[in-house]
C-alpha cells in the first residue's frame, strides 16, 4: 500500500491481537507462580476509600493470629498511616505508596517478594488503593479477589461500578452495624450485587462491633 | 484514570512490534476497547497526542473501537449482545451468563513504514 501523505513509498498494515495489560499479567503470573511455590494464598482486597479496608485487617491480625503467619501489603497514594495503624494492631505490614498512582500493579508486589514477604506467610493481604476503577484492570498474582461495599455507599455502587464488582470472588457489606441508623435497602444492595456478579460469596459484616467476622474468618480458613 | 501510563504502555507494545517487524514509523494503530476492560477511550484519546510525541508514534493516528459486551446465556442457549455495561442476558434477564467479550484492551491493526 502506498503513503497517504505523500504517495511516495510503502507502507505496510499488520493485524494482530497485543494485548496492552500483557506486561501486567506476566508478571502477575510470576507472582502467582512464586506465591504457589511458597504456599501462600493471596488475597486483593479492593473497594472505596473510607469503606473499611484497614479496620478489618486490624481486626483480621488478631482473629487470623491462632490459625496462621499473615502478612500485609497496603497501598496509598502517600503516607505510612495505615501501616503504622496495621502495626499498632500487631500486624506485619509494609506500606506501599504509589505517588499520585491509582492503584497496585503487579511489579510493585513482585519487589516485596523474597524482602518483605518472605515467604513463610500462610496469608498475604493485599489492601489495594481505595478506588473502585483502576484496581479492577490489574491483576497481581492474587488468588482471590474481594471487595469492600459500606452500607454508607448506598445501594448502588455495583451497578455504578460493574467492572471492579463484577470480577470478585467475595463482596463484603460493611458498617453493618449502622443499619438501624440509615435508610440502607438489603434488598436493593443485594439485588444490584446479584446484577452484576451471582457467583460471589456475600458475607455483611461489622469489624465494629464483631457481626460477621466469624464468616469472613471461616472463608480466609477455607481459602 | 490512568489512561497516560495506558498510553505509554501502547506507545512500548506497539514501538516493540514495529522494531521486530523492522520498521521506522508507526503510522496508524488500531485498538480495541472493551465496555468491562476498565479503560476509558476518550481519556485515551485525550493524552495520545502528547504521550507520542518524540516517539515512533509521532503524527500516528489512533483509532478506537469500542467492544460492547457479548454474553453467552445458558437458559436461551444463546449468545446476546448487551447494551451497557450490565453483565444479564437481555432476552431473559438471568444473570448466570458467560461473558464473550467486552473485557478487551488489545492493539488489533498498525500501519508501519
Amino acid at each position: 500500500m502506498m503513503c497517504d501523505e505523500c504517495g511516495r513509498h510503502e507502507t505496510k498494515i499488520l493485524s494482530m491481537e497485543r494485548n496492552i495489560f500483557k506486561k501486567n499479567s506476566d508478571l502477575a503470573e510470576q507472582n502467582r507462580l512464586w506465591f504457589k511455590a511458597h504456599g501462600i494464598r493471596t488475597i486483593n482486597m479492593m473497594s472505596s476509600p473510607g469503606s473499611g479496608k484497614t479496620t478489618l485487617l486490624e481486626k483480621t491480625t488478631r482473629a487470623i493470629q491462632p490459625f496462621g503467619k499473615m502478612s500485609i501489603l497496603v497501598g496509598d497514594v502517600q503516607t505510612e498511616i495505615d501501616a503504622d495503624r496495621l502495626r499498632n494492631a500487631g500486624a506485619k505490614a509494609q506500606q506501599i505508596n504509589t505517588w499520585n498512582g491509582c492503584h497496585l500493579d503487579a511489579a510493585m508486589i513482585a519487589r516485596q517478594l523474597g524482602n518483605f514477604v518472605t515467604g513463610e506467610e500462610d496469608l498475604l493481604m493485599i489492601e489495594n488503593v481505595g478506588n473502585l476503577v483502576c484496581p479492577a484492570a490489574f491483576d497481581l498474582g492474587e488468588q482471590y479477589k474481594v471487595a469492600l461495599l459500606s452500607i454508607t455507599e448506598g445501594e448502588d455502587k455495583p451497578l455504578k461500578y460493574p467492572a471492579l464488582f463484577h470480577q470478585v470472588d467475595l463482596i463484603l457489606i460493611t458498617k453493618i452495624d449502622l443499619e438501624p441508623f440509615l435508610s440502607w435497602n438489603r434488598e436493593k444492595a443485594l439485588e444490584s450485587l446479584r446484577r452484576i456478579n451471582h457467583k460471589a460469596h456475600v458475607i455483611m459484616l461489622s469489624a465494629l462491633s464483631g457481626m460477621g467476622m466469624e464468616a469472613w474468618v471461616d472463608w480466609l480458613k477455607e481459602k | 484514570m490512568h489512561e497516560f501510563s495506558l498510553a505509554v504502555s501502547v506507545v512500548e507494545e506497539a514501538a516493540d512490534i514495529l522494531k521486530k517487524m523492522g520498521g521506522k514509523k508507526v503510522l496508524a494503530l488500531t485498538l480495541d476497547i472493551g465496555i468491562l476492560s476498565g479503560v476509558s477511550p476518550e481519556a485515551l484519546q485525550f493524552c495520545f497526542p502528547e504521550v507520542i510525541l518524540g516517539t515512533c508514534l509521532e503524527r500516528c493516528r489512533l483509532h478506537i473501537n469500542q467492544i460492547p459486551l457479548l454474553v453467552y446465556c445458558p437458559q436461551c442457549q444463546r449468545e446476546e449482545q448487551v447494551e451497557g455495561p450490565f453483565p444479564l442476558c437481555p432476552r431473559c434477564q438471568e444473570v448466570k451468563i458467560e461473558v464473550r467479550k467486552g473485557k478487551e484492551f488489545n492493539i488489533t491493526n498498525m500501519e508501519i513504514e
